[in-house]
């Protein structure tokens, strides 16, 4: 049974002096916060629950010549080591962004950034998962990386975007907002006009709980049920129903408890999708809580002007 | 290997690899979920414990290093129907909001008022300066631990010693 | 996700009894005190040991204790153990001013200051601090004890001259009257490695001469104490222009690396800067000792 604490009426009830908002409002989810009793990705064991790992790449740029995973699915308790090619297959290799873009699930020809996703293990307990991750061989031949935004644009930069047809650069995108004409015109009347070059260092939400995710693919039904720690799980029904081809009305995505976000949990990271991949593969619940990758830093180049009154 | 401790007061005894962390026995194990894990690397705090009465982070003790040791964590911070005081001056103070930072926090303040029963708050900022929390500002759970300072049973327990003292 | 390679684990009751266990299980078994440094190492999978031989439950080595003209610390006590002996705060302030800025209050219930010294981190605050004082360490085996100096027992980093059938037992460090000692640390936040620190320990003669002086630098490859530094300092009277040409010296003398922690002209900055700072303290503690 449960216990729900006396709490003394809100004193806004009723009170046209007192509206909505006034005062003190007790939180209705402490009473379990406060016990322990909260319920995060993390927490949640399905019967025949498997445990997944992922292998991130050592290096930022650097072809994928061959992945040698006998040793690893060899190993006692792993059940599945699944590569880029293997999504390929299943059409599950690369997925959609917030920003219209693609981003790989796991690497299939090459990897783009240091820490990226190169293969997956689904294992009895996670302990098994992590032993084989380092039994999995990976021959990468290393390319030359792009490590500082302000040389991105050289003509002899390495293109790390290959995969986009037509690409020959790495001019990722463009964002305009604002009059220009508008705005030179003030600045060309200023009496002082100071340029600094402005570094803005890689800003990432970093939440107490990392991002994690428990798929459960149900293959009679063709249903999918996903825990996940996401921000926006409706918009994640349906990009998951647009990469797996599951209908949108068989895809249940689950929200618990999420132990902070800040922004960082409303994208998908390839984790999810791996969590998925893993389920059906296997055809057994499947779980993932790791980090997410580390990006580059980025540099904003703005021009800040003082207009002197009088 | 068996591994025997005592946990919020109550003796187990379980199977487990020597290599298996004291966060995922509690969480995997014994299936006390309270205590988080969060950074892995003993900096964040979330998995913080208390090993006969001292806060300990649970990811960086061996499971089998806790053998024959008094463990508690926030599922035995309440007696009963009867919240600990911090737990009320979490609740009372808004110290917390996401709740996955809150048991290490409790915890850490168990252990500083056991010890000082009026810390001042550079004590109290000091005491949880090995956990973070990334939604309070930090100014809430500082008060949440004065409110719990100046809680009547606190102030008892206190009032106690020096008799006996 | 971070989980050890499997290992094998031993709980030593006393030190003859860690003996025997490390004979047993060979030389790839490995000691383990509190645990903060080695558990995250295996945990990233940097060491990978086939054997844990604890030695938390050996109670004879967790101890200070008063010898004549030493303090005798046992290697299993705890760095909370040590913040919070009066003694060692009245006797060699440098050890509080250190622990206050070692990771946090949880990490300090159960790291040890042998663990710390055995780790051989050329960043931990502890090993300066050790250096500084002029502290012995003790280290046994079952062919006996061995009493060695700082120098000598780091042989660079990550290596020490204690064997694999060995033990830290204990540091000794010299009670002297009339010193003071200070340490100071950069922190990039709170509970983190040093970017640059600095311990100094003075004595003064019966004529307010400084009679002897060590100085310690932490993260700026320094091997020993800053010995030129230092001699400028002998025999002459404390004050601020001699602490500047002292930290001139400490800085000159360091060898830093630019890392994410800071670039080598931050760093010689900071070692300059902080001498002169823990000079002036230590100055000013052996005084009070030598009024009080």
């Amino acid at each position: 049974m449960s216990i729900i604490e006396e709490r003394a009426a809100n004193p806004a009830a009723g009170d046209d002096d007192r509206p909505i908002g006034y005062g003190r409002i007790q939180r209705k989810e402490d009473p379990r916060f406060v016990r322990g009793k909260g319920h995060y990705v993390d927490d949640i064991v399905l019967p025949g629950m498997l445990h997944g790992a992922i292998l991130r790449s050592p290096v930022a740029h650097a072809r994928i010549v061959s992945i040698d995973t006998s040793a690893a699915l060899a190993h006692p308790g792993v059940v599945a080591v699944i590569t880029g090619q293997d999504l390929l297959g299943l059409k599950l290799a690369w997925a959609p962004t917030l920003s219209a873009d693609v981003q790989a699930v796991l690497a299939t020809d090459k990897v783009r950034f240091q820490g990226q996703e190169v293969a997956f293990v689904v294992a009895e307990d996670r302990y098994a998962a992590r032993d084989a991750l380092e039994l999995i061989e990976v021959d990468y031949d290393v390319l030359r990386p792009v490590i500082d935004v302000r040389k991105a644009l050289d003509p002899d930069a390495p293109v790390i975007r290959d995969d986009i047809e037509g690409r020959t650069d790495n001019h990722i995108f463009d964002w305009e907002a604002g009059d220009a004409a508008e705005t030179d015109a003030v600045f060309a009347s200023a009496d002082v006009v100071v340029s600094q070059e402005m570094v803005y260092p890689r800003v990432h939400p970093a939440p107490m709980e990392t991002c994690g995710a428990v798929a459960d693919y149900e293959p009679i039904e063709g249903a999918l049920t996903l825990y996940e720690t996401s921000q926006a799980p409706h918009a994640h029904r349906t990009l998951f129903a647009i990469v797996s081809g599951i209908p949108e009305h068989k895809i249940r995505v689950v929200s618990p408890d999420i132990g902070g976000g800040f922004g960082n949990k409303v994208g998908i990271h390839p984790g999810y999708i791996l969590a998925v991949v893993g389920s059906i593969v296997t055809g057994r619940p499947a779980g993932e809580v790791d980090g997410g990758p580390v990006r580059e830093p980025d540099v904003h180049l703005v021009r800040p002007r003082l207009h002197h009154a009088g | 290997m068996q591994i025997s401790m005592t946990v919020n007061g109550k003796d187990i005894t379980e199977e487990a690899e020597p290599r298996v962390l004291l966060v995922h026995f509690i969480r995997d194990v014994l299936r006390l979920t309270g205590s988080h894990r969060g950074c892995d690397t003993s900096n964040c705090g979330t998995c913080v414990v208390l090993m006969d009465g001292q806060s300990v982070k649970s990811c960086t003790v061996l499971a089998a290093m806790a053998d024959g040791h008094s463990i508690t964590t926030v599922e035995g911070l309440a007696s009963g129907a009867t919240l600990d005081p911090v737990q009320q001056g979490f609740m009372e103070e808004h110290g917390l909001q996401c709740g996955f930072c809150t048991p290490g926090m409790m915890l850490t303040a168990r252990a500083l008022l056991d010890n000082n029963p009026h810390p001042d708050e550079g004590e109290i900022r000091e005491a949880i300066s090995g956990q973070m929390c990334r939604c309070t500002g930090y100014a809430t759970i500082v008060r949440s631990v004065q409110w719990a300072a100046q809680h009547p049973a606190t102030q008892e327990e206190t009032a106690g010693e020096e008799v006996t003292a | 996700m971070q989980i050890p390679a499997p290992f094998d684990y031993v709980r030593a009751s006393t030190v003859d009894n860690a003996f025997a266990l490390l004979e047993r299980h060979g030389p790839e078994s490995r000691v383990v005190a509190g645990g903060h440094s080695l558990l995250p190492m295996m945990k990233l999978r940097l060491a990978r040991p086939e054997c844990l031989v604890d030695i938390n439950d050996v109670f004879e080595l967790d101890f200070v204790l008063r010898d004549g003209d030493t303090l005798r610390i046992g290697a299993m006590t705890r760095h909370s153990t040590l913040l919070e002996s009066a003694e060692i705060a009245r006797l060699f302030p440098i050890v509080g001013d250190a622990e206050r800025v070692i990771a946090d209050p949880t990490v300090r219930n159960r790291g040890t200051i042998g663990g710390s010294l055995c780790q051989a981190d050329p960043a931990k605050d502890l090993s300066t601090v050790c250096k500084v004082l002029g502290a012995q360490a003790v280290v046994r085996g079952p062919a006996g004890e061995r009493l060695l100096s700082m120098s000598e027992f780091h042989r660079g980093p990550y290596e020490t001259a204690v064997a694999h059938n060995e033990l830290l037992c204990e540091v000794r460090i010299p009670i002297r009257a009339r010193s003071g000692s200070a340490y100071e640390k950069v922190e990039r936040r709170v509970g983190d490695w040093a970017v640059v620190a600095a311990g100094a320990s003075v004595t003064l003669a019966a004529d307010g001469t400084i009679d002897d002086v060590r100085i310690g630098l932490t993260a700026v490859g320094i091997v020993g104490t800053a010995t030129e530094a230092e001699a400028v300092l002998r025999g002459r009277h404390p004050g601020e222009d001699l602490f500047v040409e002292a930290g001139r010296l400490a800085a000159l003398a360091s060898d830093p690396v630019a890392d994410q922690r800071g670039p080598v002209d931050y760093k010689r900055h900071l070692a300059d800067e902080l001498t002169r700072r823990v000079l002036r303290r230590a100055t000013a503690r052996a005084t009070e000792t030598q009024e009080g």
